[in-house]
C-alpha cells in the first residue's frame, strides 16, 4: 500500500511538472539563471564547505538534497517553497543576510520553481556559463595601466620533439622555435593562460585558464595548422593546470573551484568530475601508464585517483600547509609534492597506497613548482624565495642552484632531452637555462 | 566638514574653539598645502573621492592599499584576516605583514587575484564591488576613494612595499579633548605624520572605539555622539598606531562651587581628584567617620579588622593627626607584611604547582623579606629579572623556573611589570595596540640566554646566563636584535647581559609603563577602582580616568625612588581615600572619579580571617601551624572550600581577573548555612563560649560584638531588637547560648561585616 501511494504521488508530481511546463510555453527559466544568483549571493554561506543550515546551493544536487529545514524547493509551487519564503521575508531571517535580492532576482527564482525547478543540462550549463561573464559588462570601469606592464608567463610546454616551446601569457600563447624566434601566436583565450600541454603525439596543444571567480576555459589547437579545434568552458573558477593522459585521449584540468575534471580530447565532452578536495586544486600529474592521476591542493593534501573509475585511491596528508605542486617520476613509482610548508616530499606510490620516502626543507619560502626531468634523474624546484634548485631525484641531494631569479617563477619546463630548463616568470620574462653550465638564454 | 555647531553649544572650551579654527583651515587649505606651519598634508581622505588625486609617488601599498583593505574589513579576523583565511584567500590580520600580503595579492595562486593588464578585471576589485559574487558582500562602490586607491595602484604597476616607504611617526587626533553636552555630536579628525615629514588626514580609514559607550559612542567614520554624563576616550587605531581624544560631558547638575571648595585637600591627590569632579560636576561625599576610617584602613592595608580595643582607643584619641598616625602604625605592622606579600605573590604566581615545595617557600620568603624591608619596587623588579643562582638561596630566581619558554616569559613579564598584555603579538601585530609581532620577538630574545641546570639539593634549580642562545622570529626564521618593546635594541653579538638591558629599560624613570602599573595596582587596592580598568590593561587605547592624577602619582613614585610604603601612605592620607561611602544627590552614578569611597566585598582571605578573628576560632589549614591566617598562606594550592568559593586566585596566570569578586550562590549558601561559620560559633573557647562562660551581660555582648565586627556601637534600634531577642531566650542555658549564636551569626553574615566601606 505505501509503495503504491508513493508511486501515485510521483506520478502526480510528474503530471504537475508537465502541466506547469505546458502552461508556460514561452521561455522556461533555466537552472543556470537561478544558479547564477545562488553562486553570487548564496554560496558563501550555503556552499560546499560552509553549508549553513546544512544547505549547499553550489550544485543542483545540493539544492535537491536540501538542508536541515527540509527541501528548499517544491516544484511548481514557488509560494510554498522554503527558499522563496526566506528570500521574500515571509520567514526570518530574511535571506541573504545583508543586501536583499532584487525583485527581478526573486521573480527569476519563482519563475524557475513554477516552471518545474528543472536541473541543468550539460549543453545549457556550457552556454550559460559563457554568458555569465561579468567582466564583459560595460559597468566595469575602464582602467588602463599607466606604466608599461608585461603579462606573466604562467605556463610553459615543450613540444615532444623539442622543436618548439609554448609560452602562456595573457589571453594568448606564443610558440617559439629552437632559435628563440616566435613561430606563431595563438590568440583568443579569455584571460591568463595558466596551464599548457602538448598531446603526447605532438599534434595538439591544450591551453587552460579562464576568468578567476567566474569560469574555467580550455582551448585545444591543432599545432600544425595553428587552428583552434576545441573551446570548452567548464569549472566554476579559473583552471590552474592541464595535462594530457599518456594515450592522448583524455585531458585533466584542476581549478580553484576544488574540482578536477576529465575531458574527452576529441569531443570536448566532460567525462568525469573528481571531487574530494576541500580547497583549490593547483596542480595535477598523470602517471606514465595513465592509470593514476595525482593532484595537489590548498587543502594540504595530495590525492591519487583511479583515472578509469574516478575513484579516489588514497590521500597523502603529510603536508603541513597548502600543496602547490605535484609531479610523477617517469618510472611511475615515485611522486614528488611541495607547497607552502617549504618541504619537498617524495612518496613511493602504487595503485594501492603511497608512503613517504624522503622529505627536506628545500626553500626559504613556499615552493610553487616541482618537475622531474624526462630522463628521471633530476628534480627542479622553485618558489616564492625566487630560487631554482636542482636535486638528485633519487637521493634528494642538491645538485645545483641556478642564478637568483628577479621574480617568482610561475612555470618550468624541461626540454625532452632533459638538458635544458625553461622558466617563465611573473614579470613576463622567460629564460632557457642550459643545465650543464647553468647559463641562461633570454627568450623574453 | 560635518561639525555641528549646535553640538558645542553648552560648553565650548577654548580648546574646541581652537580646533574649529584648525579644521576649517585644513578644509580650505586642501591637499598639498601646509596647515598652521604643520607638516604638508598630501592627502585628505575626508574630501570627496572625485577631488582626491594620488599623492606624488602614487598610492603606496604599505601606506594606502593596506589601510584601505583594513578599513573595508577585508583583513579582519572574521574575514580574510582569519588564521585560515576565507575561501582560500588569506591576508595578515589587519595588514600586519605588508610584504606577505603583497605576495598573496599579486603572485600567490598564479596571480589570480590581480589582473595587471586589465586592472578593473582583478578579483580584488570585482569581488568587493559585487560585480561578481562575494561571500563578504559589497564592501565598496566603484566610484569610492577605496576603489580608486586599489585600481590606480594596480594600474601603476603594483609598486611593492619597500624599506624606503615613509613610516608613520605619529598619529594625531583633533580635538585632543572636548567637553560637550549630552546628545551632541561632533567629528574627530585623524592625521598621520610620516617619517619623511609629510602628513595625511586619514580620518576615513581609522578604526574607532570608545572606552565608555555610556558616555559617548563613535561610528566607523569617527563621528562622536555624546550619550550620557562622564568622560570617555575615543580611541583610533591606524596601521598599528594608536591615539585617543578625551570627550567629557558634565553631569547636568548645578553644584555650588563651595561643594568643591569646602572639600578637604590633604595632598596633591585631592587637588587633582577635585579638579576632575568639578569638571564633570560631581559633588564629593563628606569625609568618613573615625570608626569607618579605622576599619577601612585596617582592612585595606593589612587585611585584618581592628580589635574592639583598638577602635575605642582610636575614637578616644583627641590628637589632630591621629589618622596619619594610624596609617604610620599600620605600615609598621606585621600584618602589613603578610598582606602585601600575598598581594605580590598573586602577581608572581607563587605556587607549588610549578615549583617544588621548598622552592615555593623560597620564593615566598624572598617576597616577604622584600616587603618587610620595604625594598623599592624597581629593585624588586630588577632582582627578579636578573635573578641567577640557586633557586633555594635566591627565591627570585624561581621566576625563571615557572616561566621557561621565552614567549611565556615575555608575556608574563609584560603582565607583571608593565600591567599590559602583549600576547596577541605572539602571532600577529596587536590589533588594538601599537605592539607588533616584531617587537614581541625582539623582547622574547632578551630571554634567549636564560639557562638552567639541576641544583645540588632536591628541588633546587640553578639559573644562569648562557653565553649563547637566540629566539627565532617564527616567520622570518631568524633571531632579531633583542629589544624591550619600544626600548633600544642590543646587537645580536653584544656581550652585555640581555636581562640587564631589560632591567635598565624597565626601571628607567622615563619608562611610563612600569611606574603606572605599580601606581594603578596600589591605587586600586585602596580606592576600589584602578585609574585604569582592568587594573592590568594599561593600553594606550585604555587611558586612565584621571590622566593628570596618574601622571602626578607616577612622578611622586619616581621622586621617592619607588618606595611602595610612601605611595601607600600618600594615598591613605588623602582626603579622597577618607571620604564616606555614602552617596550624595550629585554622585550617585559615579563609580569612576573617586567622589566617594567605593564599597567592596572583603577578599577571600581577609573575609575568612575576619570571621576567625571575630569568633575567636582560628581556621585550621592542613600542614600549616594552628593560628596561621589565610592571608599568610604561602602557597596558592590550598584545600579550602571557603577560599575557593570566595575567589582566591589559583596563581596560574598573572591576571587580575584570576581573583574573582563576583557574587555566587555558593558564597551565599556557604555564608548562611555553611560549616565555616557554624563550626566557629559552636567551637569551645570561641566568642560565644566566652560570652557565656564569662557571664557577659546582654548589653556587653552586643556592644563588644559590634565593636569587634563592625568597629561601631549598635544603633538604638539595633540594640533594642537584639536585647529583645536575647531576653526572650533567657529562661534556659541552652536557649541563651543558641540566642547568642544567632546574634553573632546575624552580625557576621551582614553585608556591613562582609564588605569594606
Amino acid at each position: 500500500m505505501p509503495v503504491q501511494l508513493k508511486f501515485s504521488l510521483t506520478a502526480f508530481t510528474v503530471a504537475l511538472l508537465l502541466a506547469s511546463s505546458h502552461t508556460r510555453p514561452q521561455s522556461v527559466t533555466s537552472y543556470s539563471k537561478v544558479d547564477a544568483i545562488f553562486q553570487s549571493r548564496c554560496v558563501a554561506c550555503h556552499g560546499h564547505t560552509s553549508r549553513a543550515s546544512g544547505l549547499n546551493l553550489e550544485s543542483f544536487e545540493g539544492l535537491i538534497n536540501g538542508g536541515k529545514r527540509g527541501a528548499p524547493v517544491i516544484a511548481g509551487r514557488s509560494s510554498e517553497s522554503l527558499i522563496v519564503k526566506f528570500i521574500d521575508g515571509t520567514l526570518m531571517p530574511r535571506m541573504p543576510l545583508g543586501d536583499q535580492l532584487s525583485s527581478d532576482e526573486i521573480s527569476t527564482i519563482k519563475a524557475w520553481i513554477d516552471a518545474g525547478a528543472k536541473g541543468p543540462t550539460v549543453a545549457a550549463a556550457m552556454t550559460d556559463v559563457m554568458k555569465s561573464e561579468a567582466t564583459g559588462k560595460a559597468n566595469i570601469p575602464d582602467i588602463r595601466p599607466t606604466v608599461p606592464v608585461r603579462a606573466a608567463i604562467s605556463s610553459l610546454a615543450f613540444h615532444p620533439n623539442g622543436s618548439m616551446l609554448a609560452l602562456g601569457g595573457y589571453k594568448d600563447i606564443e610558440l617559439v622555435g629552437t632559435d628563440g624566434k616566435t613561430v606563431a601566436r595563438l590568440e583568443g583565450c579569455a584571460s591568463q593562460v595558466r596551464g599548457l600541454a602538448f598531446s603526447p603525439d605532438g599534434k595538439l596543444l591544450a591551453a587552460a585558464g579562464g576568468s578567476p571567480g567566474q569560469f574555467g576555459e580550455i582551448k585545444i589547437w591543432n599545432v600544425a595548422e595553428r587552428k583552434e579545434v576545441q573551446s570548452i568552458r567548464g569549472h566554476r573558477d579559473n583552471i590552474f593546470a592541464v595535462a594530457f593522459s599518456p594515450d592522448g585521449r583524455l585531458l585533466a584540468t584542476c581549478s580553484y573551484d576544488r574540482m578536477i575534471r576529465l575531458w574527452d580530447t576529441t569531443s570536448g565532452k566532460e567525462i568525469r568530475n573528481l571531487k574530494d578536495h576541500t580547497d583549490a586544486v593547483f596542480s595535477l600529474a598523470f602517471s606514465p601508464d595513465g592509470r593514476l592521476l595525482a593532484s595537489a591542493s590548498a587543502d594540504r593534501t595530495i590525492k591519487v585517483w583511479n583515472v578509469a573509475t574516478g575513484e579516489r585511491l588514497y590521500t597523502l596528508g603529510d603536508g603541513l600547509d597548502a600543496m602547490n605542486t605535484v609531479a610523477f617520476h617517469p618510472s611511475g613509482k615515485m611522486l614528488a609534492g611541495a607547497g607552502a610548508d617549504r618541504v619537498i616530499r617524495l612518496w613511493e606510490v602504487s595503485e594501492k597506497e603511497g608512503h613517504q620516502l624522503r622529505s627536506l626543507i628545500a626553500h626559504e619560502d613556499a615552493i610553487n613548482q616541482l618537475l622531474f626531468s624526462p630522463d628521471g634523474k633530476t628534480l627542479a624546484s622553485t618558489g616564492a624565495d625566487k630560487v631554482i634548485r636542482l636535486w638528485d631525484a633519487a637521493t634528494l641531494t642538491e645538485i645545483k642552484v641556478l642564478e637568483p631569479q628577479p621574480d617568482w617563477v610561475f612555470a618550468v619546463a624541461y626540454t625532452p632531452d632533459s638538458s635544458k630548463l625553461a622558466v617563465g616568470r611573473y614579470d613576463g620574462s622567460a629564460v632557457l637555462y642550459d643545465l650543464r653550465n647553468g647559463k641562461g638564454v633570454v627568450l623574453k | 566638514m560635518t561639525h555641528s555647531l549646535a553640538a558645542l553649544k553648552l560648553t565650548i572650551t577654548g580648546f574646541v574653539g581652537l580646533f574649529i579654527g584648525v579644521s576649517l583651515s585644513l578644509t580650505t587649505a586642501g591637499a598639498g598645502v601646509a596647515a598652521d606651519n604643520g607638516p604638508v598634508v598630501t592627502l585628505d581622505t575626508t574630501r570627496p573621492a572625485s577631488e582626491i588625486t594620488a599623492p606624488a609617488g602614487g598610492w603606496n601599498f604599505r601606506n594606502h592599499v593596506i589601510p584601505v583593505l583594513t578599513r573595508l574589513g577585508c583583513n579582519s579576523g572574521a574575514c580574510h584576516g582569519a588564521a585560515a583565511g576565507k575561501n582560500g584567500f588569506r591576508l595578515t590580520l589587519r595588514g600586519y605583514d605588508p610584504e606577505a600580503d603583497y605576495n598573496t595579492l599579486s603572485r600567490q595562486a598564479l596571480g589570480r587575484r590581480i589582473n595587471k593588464i586589465e586592472p578593473a578585471k582583478s578579483l580584488l576589485l570585482l569581488k568587493p564591488t559585487m560585480a561578481i559574487g562575494h561571500g563578504g558582500g559589497k564592501r565598496m562602490d566603484a566610484d569610492s576613494l577605496e576603489y580608486r586607491v586599489i585600481a590606480e595602484w594596480i594600474a601603476a604597476g603594483m609598486p611593492a612595499p619597500s624599506e624606503a616607504d615613509p613610516k608613520i611617526t605619529a598619529l594625531e587626533v583633533t580635538p585632543p579633548q572636548a567637553t560637550l553636552s549630552s546628545g551632541a555630536d561632533t567629528q574627530v579628525r585623524v592625521k598621520a605624520i610620516y617619517s619623511d615629514g609629510h602628513a595625511e588626514d586619514v580620518t576615513r580609514w581609522g578604526k574607532y572605539s570608545t572606552t565608555d559607550s555610556g558616555v559617548a559612542t563613535v561610528d566607523d567614520d569617527g563621528k562622536v555622539k555624546m550619550q550620557g554624563s562622564g568622560e570617555t576616550a575615543i580611541t583610533v587605531w591606524y596601521q598599528s598606531r594608536v591615539a585617543f581624544a578625551r570627550f567629557a560631558s558634565p553631569y547636568p547638575a548645578n553644584i555650588p562651587a563651595e561643594a568643591f571648595d569646602r572639600s578637604p585637600r590633604y595632598n596633591f591627590i585631592d587637588d587633582l581628584v577635585l579638579k576632575k569632579l568639578r569638571t564633570l560636576k560631581i559633588a564629593p561625599s563628606e569625609q568618613c567617620t573615625d570608626r569607618e576610617f579605622i576599619r577601612r584602613a585596617f582592612l585595606d592595608a593589612t587585611g585584618t579588622l581592628p580589635t574592639a580595643q583598638e577602635v575605642e582607643n582610636f575614637v578616644a584619641d583627641q590628637s589632630a593627626n591621629k589618622r596619619a598616625a594610624l596609617v604610620e602604625a599600620l605600615l609598621a605592622r606585621a600584618e602589613f607584611v603578610d598582606y602585601w606579600t600575598n598581594r605580590w605573590a598573586d602577581v608572581f604566581l607563587v605556587s607549588s604547582s610549578k615549583l617544588s615545595s621548598n622552592a615555593m617557600w623560597s620564593f615566598h620568603n624572598w617576597i616577604r623579606e622584600s616587603v618587610r624591608a620595604n625594598k623599592p619596587w624597581d629593585r624588586m623588579a630588577r632582582e627578579i629579572i636578573t635573578a641567577a643562582g640557586s633557586t633555594l638561596e635566591n627565591g627570585a630566581a624561581n621566576y625563571y623556573v615557572m616561566h621557561k619558554e621565552p614567549g611565556d616569559l615575555t608575556e608574563n613579564f609584560s603582565m607583571a611589570f608593565l600591567g599590559m598584555s602583549i600576547t596577541c603579538a605572539r602571532c600577529h601585530n596587536h590589533p588594538l595596540e601599537k605592539w607588533t609581532q616584531r617587537q614581541y620577538y625582539q623582547m622574547a630574545n632578551l630571554f634567549g640566554r636564560v639557562a638552567m641546570k639541576n641544583g645540588q639539593r632536591g628541588g633546587d634549580v640553578f639559573v644562569y646566563t648562557s653565553p649563547a642562545g637566540e629566539v627565532n622570529h617564527p616567520r622570518l626564521n631568524k633571531p632579531l636584535d633583542p629589544a624591550p618593546l619600544d626600548g633600544e635594541a642590543l646587537s645580536l653579538d653584544s656581550p652585555k647581559d640581555r636581562r640587564e638591558h631589560l632591567a635598565e629599560w624597565l626601571t628607567a624613570p622615563q619608562n611610563p609603563y612600569f611606574t603606572r602599573a605599580l601606581v594603578n595596582r596600589v591605587w586600586k587596592n585602596f580606592m576600589g577602582r584602578g585609574l585604569v580598568e582592568a587594573v592590568d590593561d594599561l593600553r594606550a587605547t585604555n587611558p586612565p580616568s584621571n590622566e593628570e592624577l596618574m601622571q602626578a602619582l607616577g612622578d611622586d613614585v619616581i621622586r621617592h625612588k619607588y618606595d611602595v610604603k610612601h605611595l601607600i601612605r600618600t594615598i591613605m592620607n588623602s582626603a579622597a581615600y577618607q571620604r564616606s561611602s555614602h552617596a550624595n544627590e550629585f554622585n550617585k552614578q559615579d563609580e569612576k572619579y573617586y567622589s566617594r569611597y567605593v564599597i567592596r566585598r572583603l577578599k577571600a582571605e581577609a573575609m575568612l580571617d575576619a570571621i576567625s578573628q571575630v569568633t575567636g576560632v582560628p581556621t585550621i589549614f592542613p600542614d600549616y601551624p594552628v593560628g596561621m591566617r589565610a592571608m599568610q598562606l604561602p602557597d596558592a594550592r590550598i584545600n579550602s572550600y571557603f577560599l575557593k568559593a570566595f575567589g582566591k586566585p589559583e596563581r596560574v596566570n598573572t591576571c587580575e581577573c584570576e581573583r574573582s569578586s563576583e557574587p555566587t550562590v555558593t558564597q551565599a549558601l556557604h555564608i548562611i548555612n555553611g560549616d565555616t561559620i557554624n563550626q566557629k560559633l559552636r567551637a569551645p573557647g570561641g566568642i560565644v563560649d566566652n560570652f557565656v562562660k564569662l557571664g557577659f551581660s546582654d548589653e556587653a555582648i552586643i556592644s563588644h560584638l559590634y565593636l569587634a565586627a563592625l568597629s561601631r556601637q549598635p544603633s538604638q534600634g539595633e540594640k533594642a531588637n537584639l536585647l529583645a531577642a536575647l531576653k526572650e531566650s533567657s529562661n534556659s542555658k541552652e536557649a541563651r547560648r543558641q540566642a547568642i549564636e544567632d546574634v553573632v551569626w546575624s552580625v557576621i553574615t551582614s553585608k556591613e561585616f562582609l564588605f569594606n566601606h
